[in-house]
């Protein structure tokens, strides 16, 4: 189970920028850096810390941070 | 996991060949933006690369790499009982490459030949194949060449396909000897067309595949997937099932695809630091070649005769991917040199079309 601020921390991790530049109504493609290199981070971090195997293009479907903070359960 | 286990096999040669022209990663600044390039460079490690001359098949570099091997071993041809060529890259759709390479080896007739269309697995499936050979008394010595020479190395927008791959072809002498060889191989067809290249085949007659399409395309997103998961596993009951860890190995000799894979293996099999070896850097990608060239990599570094424990994984398209562990001597393995050596009479092939043409 992650809390709120650790699914921002691992999210602000992915994409390489600051815990304050995470907001959870942002929309991902607003960010520069969530490209093909954040989304395979994001694959590894859903099937290391939640066992779960979510392909690419399930990734690529959603739109906002939010969208990753919910796949981020087991 | 049932695995497979040979006590009668050895791995007795290695030699890896280059082709003579090396591009760096950075050289494509320029052609890429800056940043771009950095960033490639940081996920996938890939700093340079060496490719085929244009001319240069896979064929020629592991005729040069099979060649110097029989020279050192001094063997013949009438020595050699069995010739695998494992490829992507064939000379020709027919025949099998590896019937060139029998006759430009000089190769006695009695040697079973043929190629086998396999990829990044391709050392490990051939290791299986041919050690299998071995072990049930069918032949004595084998040679098993693995190689790709991607021609026309596409230059696309998409850096991934542009920069990931170089080429390279090696070879390896197994024989029956007093060498134990165990692992397994997995495949999942459900994945085939995760990595594909579907022109020219078949199911497509008289499609001719456009130059730029000459490298398989690949889904990166459900590779990464593939190996992140399926990798682990089979190391996990790997290690489970011959009571062994990566203590028991010196080196863990992973397929090389790019940086960001072989940290999450890593991470997830436990690999210490300093028994993943990692060679991606000075050739990139290099298909079924990236193992035997990794050990001939490792190998030069070592100044004294050492026995090495490896313990090897290839993984790629079909989906393809095994393990395979056996011990071999660094002395036994060749420095790894550079050709721009091509076999001439091979462009006679043409003529057969055009021969066949003018008798329409």
């Amino acid at each position: 189970m992650m809390t709120k601020q650790e699914k921002i921390e691992s999210i602000a991790e992915i994409l390489d920028l600051e815990v304050e530049d995470i907001k959870e109504d942002a929309v991902l493609e607003e960010y520069e850096e969530w490209d093909s290199v954040a989304i395979l981070s994001f694959i590894a971090l859903l099937d290391e810390k939640f066992g779960k195997a979510v392909k690419g293009a399930e990734i690529r479907k959603l739109t906002t941070v939010k969208d990753l903070m919910d796949m981020m359960e087991e | 996991m049932k695995g497979f286990e040979y006590d009668q096999v050895v791995v007795s040669g290695i030699s890896c060949v280059l082709p003579g022209e090396r591009k760096k990663t950075r050289d494509y600044i320029g052609a890429f933006e800056e940043k771009a390039i950095e960033k490639f460079i940081k996920t996938t490690g890939i700093e340079q690369r060496y490719l085929s001359n244009g001319k240069q098949t896979a064929s020629d570099l592991c005729y040069v790499a099979a060649k110097r091997l029989m020279d050192s071993k001094k063997l013949s041809g009438d020595d050699i009982d069995a010739l695998i060529f494992i490829t992507q890259s064939p000379d020709y759709k027919i025949p099998s490459t590896a019937f060139i390479l029998h006759k430009r080896l000089e190769i006695k007739k009695e040697c079973l030949t043929f190629d086998v269309n396999i990829g990044c697995s391709g050392f490990t499936v051939g290791l299986t194949l041919l050690g299998g050979l071995i072990q049930g008394g069918l032949i004595g010595r084998a040679l098993l060449l693995v190689g790709d020479a991607i021609l026309n190395h596409p230059e696309t927008d998409d850096l991934t396909d542009s920069l990931m791959f170089g080429d390279a072809g090696t070879a390896a002498l197994l024989e029956r000897g007093e060498g134990k060889m165990y692992g397994a191989n997995m495949s999942d067809g459900t994945g085939y067309d995760v990595i594909i290249s579907p022109i020219p085949g078949a199911r497509f007659p008289g499609m001719i595949q456009p130059a730029e399409a000459d490298a398989a395309h690949m889904t990166n997103d459900d590779t990464f997937l593939f190996t992140i998961t399926e990798v682990p596993k089979l190391f996990k009951e790997f290690f489970q099932k011959y009571n062994c860890s990566m203590d028991d190995f010196d080196y863990c000799m992973l397929h090389q695809p790019n940086l960001m894979i072989l940290k999450q293996i890593a991470k997830r099999v436990k690999i210490p630091e300093d028994k993943l070896y990692i060679s991606l850097d000075k050739y990139g990608n290099t298909d079924g070649a990236t193992i035997p060239l990794g050990i001939a990599d490792l190998c030069q570094s070592i100044e004294e005769n050492r026995r090495l424990k490896l313990v090897c994984s290839g993984f790629g398209v079909g989906l393809s991917w095994g393990i395979v562990a056996f011990d071999i001597d660094s002395c036994d393995v060749m420095p790894i040199i550079s050709t721009d050596e091509y076999w001439e009479e091979g462009f006679k092939a043409l003529e057969y079309i055009q021969q066949s043409d003018s008798e329409l």
